[in-house]
């Protein structure tokens, strides 16, 4: 049914023929194997001292690759989705496009999978470099798997936002620059709002609550967060399954909760509902462009 | 056909359309003229139901159209006054994604793309990138990638504009046969020489209103009344001129040499019944005939008798 989404044959047809992705897979994959491959030296640097291999050095690698790749991807996804349907107006085919039998979801489907599409052939392209913590093992595929899938997810939600404010911006340069900012926020701003609210609005009490406190309401702004949850899957793998409460308990004063412990689950499902929610706006930008 | 009734349409609190009424038949080419601003294209648009109105009916075949979104995009088909085109698509995809964007899909959809492509003479182009043809190779395929659903009514909004002279005779073929095969066509401009041979029926809209509306002869006929009557007169000049002035329904007359321009307040009989009192009244007289109105005039008349009222 989605090869059948004329939106996303024509946009897979128009973006694969362009320089532009071509740049974007060149550049995506040559700096992750340029760090995976700088990375790598090293730790063969270090195991040619040492004359042992240290697998949590392993473990770094695969840290940052997957880490560097996460980024890569949330950075490049809002200049991807940033044209998507005010691209369509500043080119002045979004008067034909609306005006054939095809309904706004479809077309917005369309463009959503055609994003999407880009990103899991990047995600698919970057294994061999990823496939350098396979060497010395202590990675599982389950574990690469797992990474891959939450990234798509996180992907997935910051494609829908991006379709979004293209939905409803008229130029695409000023959606790039709202999506950009909502990246942002959503990365940095809900982190900010954590610490900062906890320092400003609870420094007095923390002695007197230390270790039993329960988790505060602005923390739960970090379940939008697609570097928190990321970060979140990662030491999940590493063995660290407290990783969020750690994180935001950095002066020792919250108690675990059934959301601290299911974080991973819980934020992803969060993030497809604000993704469906964002979908959801994007359909209503093309008919209220009426 | 078409029935619209009371379209009302506000801009940022200005009234581009005010109680606007426009009735086409089954098979008419319509040419909707009007000045920059006029509103035509906001009549197009929410024809094409890309735009919503704020009042009025639209009804099509007697049913309501906007609020039908599936009659309306299966009833309509619309060419913008700016068609853009995507980088790096073939004329033959981008007919397969406006067939496919229509329902037409595999053998089906490439028979309706491919028969249309020969009618407008593109079929040669479709493996040419459609960014690099020319403006009115584009038009063509344009024209072409509207008709792929069989659209019963035809939109085109300023189609004329930069139309080289090949496109101009390949739309005006087209346009005939559609006629033909009982297809309605409204057409928007405000280039009027190009609207006189396209057009069987005109309206002329100004300031978000229908001025007048027919068959294009019978408005030029009804405006044709108004222009000045001429005559070449060999012989007996002095005799017609006290016969002229005796007449009540000529208001004025100009002589040049032997040519008489008259204003003349009279229908077609009118003017036979004053052809034969000069004849027979011995006057020898080489041609009698109305000065013939052209689109631009018939609009100025219109437009200026509305400032006129205002």
């Amino acid at each position: 049914m989605i090869i059948r989404n004329p939106v996303y044959v024509k946009e897979v047809r128009v973006n694969n023929r362009s320089y532009r992705q071509t740049s974007v897979f060149l550049i995506f994959n040559g700096l992750l194997a340029a760090v995976g491959l700088y990375v790598l030296g090293k730790i063969i640097g270090g195991m040619n001292k040492e004359s042992a291999v240290n697998y949590s050095m392993i473990l770094q690698l695969y840290t940052i690759i997957s880490t560097l790749e996460c980024c890569m991807l949330l950075l490049i996804v809002p200049g991807l989705t940033a044209g998507s349907i005010s691209g369509e107006r500043e080119r002045q085919t979004f008067d034909s496009l609306v005006g054939t039998a095809m309904t706004p979801v479809s077309i917005i489907l369309g463009k959503l999978m055609a994003v999407m599409g880009t990103v899991f052939l990047l995600l698919i392209s970057s294994l061999p470099v990823l496939s350098l913590v396979f060497i010395f093992g202590g990675i599982r595929y389950t574990d690469l798997f797992w990474s891959l899938g939450g990234m798509f997810v996180l992907i997935f939600y910051v494609a829908s936002a991006g379709i979004c404010f293209s939905s409803w911006c008229s130029r695409s340069l000023v959606s790039a620059i709202v999506s950009y900012a909502f990246l942002f926020f959503s990365a940095g701003g809900t982190v900010l709002i954590s610490r900062l609210t906890q320092i400003l609005g609870l420094e007095s009490d923390v002695v007197a609550d230390v270790g039993n406190r329960a988790v505060s309401w602005y923390h739960y702004f970090l379940l939008c967060n697609p570097i928190v949850t990321f970060y979140a899957i990662l030491n999940r793998q590493a063995g660290s399954h407290n990783a969020i409460l750690d994180f935001i308990n950095y002066r020792n004063e919250y108690q675990a909760n059934l959301v601290t412990e299911h974080w991973i689950l819980i934020s992803l499902m969060v993030q497809v509902l604000l993704a469906v929610l964002f979908l959801w706006m994007a359909v209503q930008g093309i008919k209220n462009k009426k | 056909m078409l029935e619209i009734k009371g379209l009302c349409k506000l801009y940022g609190g200005e009234s581009v359309l005010d109680n606007f009424e426009m009735e086409v038949g089954k098979g008419q080419i319509f040419g909707l003229i009007g000045s920059n601003g006029a509103g035509k294209s906001t009549v197009i648009k929410i024809l094409a139901g890309i735009m919503n109105p704020d009042k009025g009916r639209v009804l099509i075949e007697g049913k309501p159209l906007l609020s039908n979104a599936d009659l309306l995009k299966r009833t309509i088909g619309y060419i913008p006054d700016h068609f853009g085109t995507y980088p790096n698509l073939t004329v033959k995809e981008y007919m397969e994604f406006f067939s496919s964007a229509f329902g037409l899909r595999g053998l089906k959809g490439r028979d309706r793309w491919e028969t249309l492509l020969d009618q407008v003479g593109m079929r040669s182009h479709e493996n040419d990138f459609v960014e690099t043809l020319s403006r009115g190779m584009k038009q063509r395929v344009c024209l072409a990638r509207v008709l792929i659903h069989e659209p019963k009514l035809l939109l085109m909004d300023e189609p004329v504009a930069g139309m080289d002279p090949v496109t101009r005779s390949v739309v005006k073929e087209m346009l005939k046969r559609l006629k033909e095969e009982g297809m309605t066509v409204i057409i928007s401009s405000h280039v009027l020489t190009e609207m006189t041979d396209l057009c069987t029926h005109i309206g002329i809209m100004d300031r978000g209103q229908m001025l007048v509306q027919g068959e294009q002869t019978e408005v030029f006929r009804r405006i044709n009344m108004s222009n000045p009557l001429h005559m070449m007169i060999l012989e007996g000049r002095d005799q017609a001129v006290s016969l002229l002035k005796r007449d009540p329904s000529v208001k004025s007359i100009s002589i040049e040499g032997g040519h008489f321009a008259l204003q003349f307040d009279g229908d077609e009989q009118d003017e036979s019944n004053l052809l034969s009192m000069l004849v027979d009244s011995g006057i020898r007289i080489q041609a009698f005939y109305r000065e013939p109105g052209s689109l631009e005039s018939l609009f100025m008349e219109v437009t200026k008798e509305r400032s006129g009222e205002s």
